[in-house]
């Protein structure tokens, strides 16, 4: 087992991102392996910008953890096409923190800025403050997004939270922001709290929300099982997005209607 | 000074809350080219009401109001107006309305402009004007008197016929100028917006430099100097405006941020930026506005009031103007407007719809389920609009033998941004396995369609080009101007046609106060408070002259009806291309000059201490050895 500790190093400029996504543990199994990262538009090597500390070794990316500790809320990418291993976030972590991996897992004690996880294919992420916007979302102008893997953030979540969700889960224990679930085509959005506009334009999926809806949007017809006691929580059952010809489910505990 | 305590609380009427939109007035849009002048903020420091608002507030009309927001107080006057339902006020676009607006865009580029809510209570306070509010958020105002104009007409005396009206999308191909010793003195055909800017003669004449003593004359070479070794040594760069100049000069200025590792954004990415991720998503259904102009029987307006923004576009293009396949045309057209509030537009209109601000997303989704025949599921009221009427509007909308929309900022900037066009284009899809039916974005700036085009065809994304890695990567919230700036991030920035002095959030003007800021820009503008160096130049359309594109992406070519004095923004920026490649060329980064970037102050005035030339200072208006 191997753990690659990254301190990050007091910033002359703090404010200036950093784009890690060298940051996979796949890099670590050979320690010489240079790294380099980006601040603002200048490349860097990796001790740069933290103070690196590797401890064991590893004969491949599955038997690695790497974690990084201190001001970290301005590193994007970090774990993106990550395939094994374990990534631990102490702190907070920025934009775009595990895009594209396909497996392994990623823990953040704080909170996540936007664009977690996009686009994922598989693996789990943790997230124990909130996430951003775009949580589990596509890209620009892409049909489809995150596709497998697992994400639960135990705080809130941001707008566009599963925006394109095609596969995978979704657990969202707070809040989520305006329209999560816009064009979801497939996999399962779950938010335990409440959210608002979920789900325009969906077509297929399942999305259930625990708390309330407001400004439920006015296409999505009442199904068939118009009531139903799970978990003790009365939940209605719609499908939708009629506006788009979606067959999506949208489980929802009470609405309002804008 | 602390921000807050400028405005302390005061009043007798107890506070309320109430939803605030911002945006265009007439009266806003004439004074884009006088910024310093007190009409200006008197213009953009209204409040708009309604009047069972006002008697709730205790307060008659033209009483002052405080309204306030997480980000900040300030002082409006008010006016009672009967288009806007209670509960809910208007605020023209300006220093105001943005001195109160949270920077958050919710990740997609646009900040909140409309939807927002804020509290408003009555206040004995006076209003203070724009440049104070500009000097609150760390900027130095600049309202020395004009030196003029500096253009020059060889030929004498003329008049010149067919110029472009370089203000809105419209660009107006009829405009008449008269030119009188040197200088325009009547503009025909144009609307009160172009005769404005036209008529405009207090431009700067010579680069100017922020000091601790004030403002201080520098020359061209100095100025540029400055700004190359500024954003050699940037490490997060930005480049924003562009909707202001020609095609021409934006390709340079990709070419520049591309050089320099740095973020290039245009105006899209608080107007209409969201219509085209809207359009990356389900495509654009446009047509040219002659195909509307001589074919469309059905006009939608959705959250645009032209008349306010574009004022000949009804006349040119839609509403009044005759249509070659159309016979009748006035009487044979219908128009439709949805609106939030019953602007001059609505009222001309042959329908208004209104909705309840942030409801247009909604709005649209039941339009599409009625359109589809699946009503049913349609609940009694939608955003405040009735079932029936949405079924009798729909009605309507497939009776057209073609249709088109033109959707504005009301969609752009309130609650959900682009899903709101995205679901008008998927509206328009609908409505096309009917009829025929179009969908133009009301594009604001004369040239901000063509920042799209040409940041396209250079870098193949429209706008928020980030180059840090050497290659183009695009995605709005993350490398967009107004989400940069507050997250802090930018530690040089150059601005070029466009004025975020006045039209961003208050957090963006406060950082930009406290980084290296180079304006270019013919006039002094808001922004010229905030920034470190103002460079004067040409003005495209009068002395200046480059490709522009109409809001349905036609090409246009300004033409200039005088001679230039000074250099115009290409030139500008070649010689800025020029020196920072020669900069890059002679000298390695040197720990000497990351003093600029570590001297990052509260005052951007501290950040003065790049090396200057001899400091001889430069005949202002004497450019002529640049066009060389
Ligand atoms: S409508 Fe627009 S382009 Fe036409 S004259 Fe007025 S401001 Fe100029």
């Amino acid at each position: 087992m191997m753990h690659v500790i990254l301190e990050v190093k007091k910033q002359k400029n703090p404010h200036i991102p950093i784009e890690a996504e060298e940051i996979i543990p796949e890099n670590f199994v050979n320690p010489g392996k240079e790294l380099s990262i980006w601040r603002g538009n200048r490349q860097v090597p990796l001790e740069e910008i933290f103070d690196i500390q590797i401890e064991g070794t590893a004969s491949s990316a599955m038997e690695i953890e790497v974690v990084i500790t201190g001001g970290s809320g301005r590193i994007k990418r970090v774990g993106e096409y990550m395939e094994a291993g374990t990534i631990r976030i102490e702190g907070d972590i920025g934009m775009h923190c595990g895009n594209f991996m396909s497996g392994g897992s990623i823990e953040i004690k704080g909170n996540a800025d936007a664009w977690l996880g996009r686009e994922m294919r598989g693996g789990t992420i943790t997230c124990h403050g909130n996430a951003g916007d775009y949580c589990g979302s596509g890209y620009r102008g892409e049909k489809r997004g995150m596709r497998g893997g697992t994400i639960e953030v135990f705080g809130n979540a941001g707008d566009f939270t599963a925006e394109t969700l095609t596969g995978g889960t979704i657990i969202v224990h707070g809040n989520v922001g305006d329209l999560s679930g816009a064009e979801m085509k497939g996999g399962i959005l779950t938010i335990h709290g409440n959210a608002s506009r979920v789900c325009g334009n969906m077509t297929g999926g399942t999305c259930t929300v625990y708390g309330t809806v407001t400004d439920m949007l006015p296409t999505f017809r009442k199904g068939d099982t118009q009531e139903r006691n799970d978990t003790g929580i009365a939940l209605t059952e719609f499908t939708g997005d009629v506006a788009n010809r979606g067959h999506g489910r949208l489980i929802v505990h009470s609405f309002t209607r804008a | 000074m602390h921000r807050m305590q400028m405005f302390p609380a005061t009043g007798r009427g107890a506070a309320m809350r109430m939803l605030m939109n911002s945006g265009r007035t007439y009266k806003q849009g004439e004074q884009l080219y006088y910024k310093e002048s007190p009409e200006y903020s008197e213009q953009t420091s209204l409040c708009f009401i309604n009047p069972i608002d006002l008697f709730k507030l205790e307060i008659e009309e033209g009483g002052n109001v405080e309204i306030e927001t997480a980000t900040g107080t300030t002082v409006f006057r008010t006016v009672a107006s009967y288009d806007l339902v209670p509960g809910e006020i208007f605020l023209p676009c300006g220093p105001y309305a943005n001195f109160i607006l949270p920077p958050c865009t919710h990740s997609t580029g646009a900040p909140d402009f409309k939807t927002l809510e804020v509290e408003i209570r009555p206040t004995e306070r006076e209003r203070v004007s724009a440049w104070d509010l500009l000097e609150t958020e760390g900027g130095l105002r600049y309202d020395l008197p004009s030196e003029g104009c500096p253009t020059r007409s060889p030929e004498g005396d003329k008049t010149v016929t067919d110029v472009l009206c370089p203000l809105c999308g419209c660009v107006c191909d009829d405009i008449e100028l008269k030119i009188r010793d040197n200088r325009i003195v009547s503009c025909e055909n144009g609307c009160l917006l172009c005769s404005a800017k036209f008529l405009a003669k207090n431009r700067l004449i010579s680069p100017i430099r922020k000091t601790a003593a004030g403002w201080k004359k520098i020359s061209y070479e100095e100025a540029i100097r400055y700004t190359a070794d500024v954003l050699v040594e940037a490490e997060r760069p930005l480049l924003f405006g562009w909707s202001g100049t020609y095609g021409e000069a934006q390709c340079i200025g990709v070419s520049i941020a591309e050089l320099i590792g740095g973020v290039i954004d245009n105006c899209s990415s608080e107007c209409h930026g969201p219509s085209i991720m809207a359009i990356q998503e389900v495509g654009h259904p446009g047509c040219t506005l002659g195909q509307v102009k001589n074919r469309a029987d059905v006009v939608i307006y959705w959250g645009s009031n032209p008349i306010a923004s574009h004022p000949r576009h009804m006349s040119r293009y839609s509403t009044y103007t005759d249509g070659f396949f159309l016979d009748n045309s006035f009487m044979n057209r219908t128009v439709i407007v949805f609106d939030v509030r019953k602007t001059e537009t609505a009222k001309i209109a042959d329908e208004f719809v209104r909705i309840k601000s942030g409801g247009d997303y909604a709005v649209f989704s039941a339009l599409r389920a009625i359109i589809q025949g699946k009503g049913d599921v349609i609940p009694e009221t939608v955003a405040g609009v009735k079932k029936e009427e949405l079924v009798r509007i729909a009605g309507i909308m497939l009776q057209a033998k073609f249709g088109t929309f033109f959707t504005g900022i009301g969609l752009t900037q309130s609650r959900g941004k682009y899903k709101n066009v995205r679901n008008a284009i998927e509206l328009v899809d609908e409505l096309n396995r009917h009829t025929k039916y179009t969908l133009t974005p009301m594009r604001g700036h004369w040239n901000v369609y063509g920042t799209n085009q040409t940041f396209t065809y250079m870098t193949g994304y429209p706008y928020a080009v980030d180059f840090a890695h050497g290659v183009a990567y695009y995605n709005p919230g993350e490398t967009s101007a107004i989400d940069m700036l507050s997250r802090k991030e930018v530690d040089a920035c150059i601005i070029i046609g466009s004025d975020p002095g006045a039209h961003f959030p208050r957090a963006c003007n406060e950082h930009l106060a406290t980084i290296p800021t180079i304006v270019i820009d013919p006039f002094p503008v808001m922004s010229t408070a905030i920034a470190t160096v103002h460079i004067p130049v040409a003005m495209t359309g009068v002395d200046a002259e480059g490709a522009a594109y109409r809001m349905d992406a036609v090409p246009l070519w300004m033409k200039k009806v005088m001679e230039p004095t000074q250099p115009n923004d290409a030139s500008v920026l070649r010689r800025l291309y020029d020196a920072i490649n020669e900069r890059k060329r002679t000298s390695e980064m040197t720990a000497n000059n990351a003093v600029i970037i570590d001297s990052a102050g509260p005052v951007n005035s501290e950040m003065m201490h790049v090396p200057l030339s001899d400091g001889k200072i430069v005949e202002p208006g004497r450019a002529d050895d640049w066009e060389r």
